[in-house]
């Protein structure tokens, strides 16, 4: 059996199959993450290909662990989320759908979360861009020049050692690029909109955990799970600002391109700037 | 007020946070958001506990300076808002 150790977020998983053809691409495909440190999580992989009639991705959790289900792929999880059974067909794109899932849950257990957003870094800071489809994820990490791309689909925030952190993921979009594995503190969010009229302003905390929910990329739906992501987020967003931005709007980029500059970061109260 | 004999509580499943005088709620199984302000965030503090809606009601009189009338109403529309959205959870005394 074939085996390569992957480091996302800094949470390490090994990953096993016996199709050596499907681990070689894995290990072409993820070598920016690919890790020789002890790993956390072992996931087995069995390939086959029809699996389930659900439409809809399921990660519930019950007496024995967790069960995984969607049409594409399963999984049954140990308790400890230390061991994954992992069904799939061969083939690398399926994998990194199964990997975004499963990794929200790591990510719980880990202080962390998948958000649906692009991540930029500069000056070793870094700031998430975040939005829904066709909200302008893959124009910020095209437009925002000189700027090492964590993501431009999803990328991944961990509380570590009081802080958070944002994480680069092989999981993107559009962008075709390299991406290196790192991690910068967090120093901003930016709401995507494509409304001409928003100004670019300051969120409170209550706007900006109702803005961030809608992109955090989760499918638990048990209890315990929902009350720590919520907790974390709020968090999130006690420690890290958030502001409006419309990507295509130069006079908005301009100004994040001059806040970026800067050396002290400005409080988020108040207006910033005007269109 | 229709649920005075009631007892009312939180659906224990629901997942919440307090932030800026408000209460963020994500109910189960829809995983959907509300936000719960003013005398209603007041009245989820109160049913932390199971408590009978005569209760409730008491408390808040003895804190707001509306017209019973009004906190009533306003007790009525919270639990019955609440109940559609998997919330709260009611029980006969």
């Amino acid at each position: 059996m074939d085996k390569i150790c992957l480091n996302i977020a800094g949470i390490k998983v090994r990953v096993a199959s016996e199709n050596n053809v499907f681990m070689a691409e894995l290990k072409k495909k993820y070598s920016a993450f690919l890790s020789k440190n002890p790993p956390q999580v072992d996931i087995r992989i069995v390939h086959e290909k029809r699996l389930s009639l659900e439409e809809f991705i399921k990660l519930e959790k019950g007496n024995k662990g967790w069960a995984l289900t969607s049409e594409e792929f399963s999984a049954d999880i140990s308790k400890d989320v230390r061991h994954v059974l992992a069904r799939m067909a061969a083939d690398e794109t399926t994998f990194n759908s199964f990997l975004r899932v499963i990794y929200t849950l790591f990510l719980l257990r880990h202080g962390g979360f998948l958000a649906h957003a692009a991540g930029l870094a500069k000056r070793a800071r870094g700031f998430i861009f975040a939005g829904r489809s066709e909200s302008g994820k893959t124009t910020a990490a095209r437009r925002m020049r000189d700027f090492e791309i964590l993501s431009d689909e999803l990328v991944a925030v961990r509380k570590v050692d009081e802080e958070f952190r944002l994480f680069s993921t092989p999981f993107r979009g559009e962008f075709t690029g390299r991406i290196e594995n790192v991690n910068f503190p967090a120093k901003a969010v930016f709401f995507l909109t494509k409304n001409k009229t928003t100004r670019m302003q300051a969120f409170n905390k209550l706007d900006s955990l109702l803005r961030l929910l809608e992109c955090v990329f989760f499918f638990c739906s048990d209890f315990e799970s929902n009350r720590k992501i919520l907790k974390l987020v709020r968090e999130f967003c006690y420690a890290v600002p958030g502001y409006s931005l419309n990507i295509e709007n130069e006079t908005h980029r301009r100004f994040v391109d001059e806040i970026f500059e800067k050396k002290d970061w400005p409080q988020p109260a108040g207006c910033l700037a005007r269109d | 007020m229709k649920y005075l004999k009631k007892k009312i509580g939180r659906n224990p499943q629901a997942a919440w946070q307090e932030i800026e005088d408000k209460i963020v709620i994500v109910t189960p199984r829809t995983k959907k958001i509300h936000i719960v302000s003013g005398c209603g965030s007041r009245i989820w503090q109160l049913i932390e506990k199971p408590r009978l809606g005569a209760s409730v009601m008491d408390m808040l009189a003895d804190e707001f300076s509306a017209e019973r009338k009004r906190l009533e109403k306003d007790l009525e529309d919270f639990i019955e808002e609440m109940v559609s959205k998997d919330a709260v959870e009611l029980k006969d005394e």
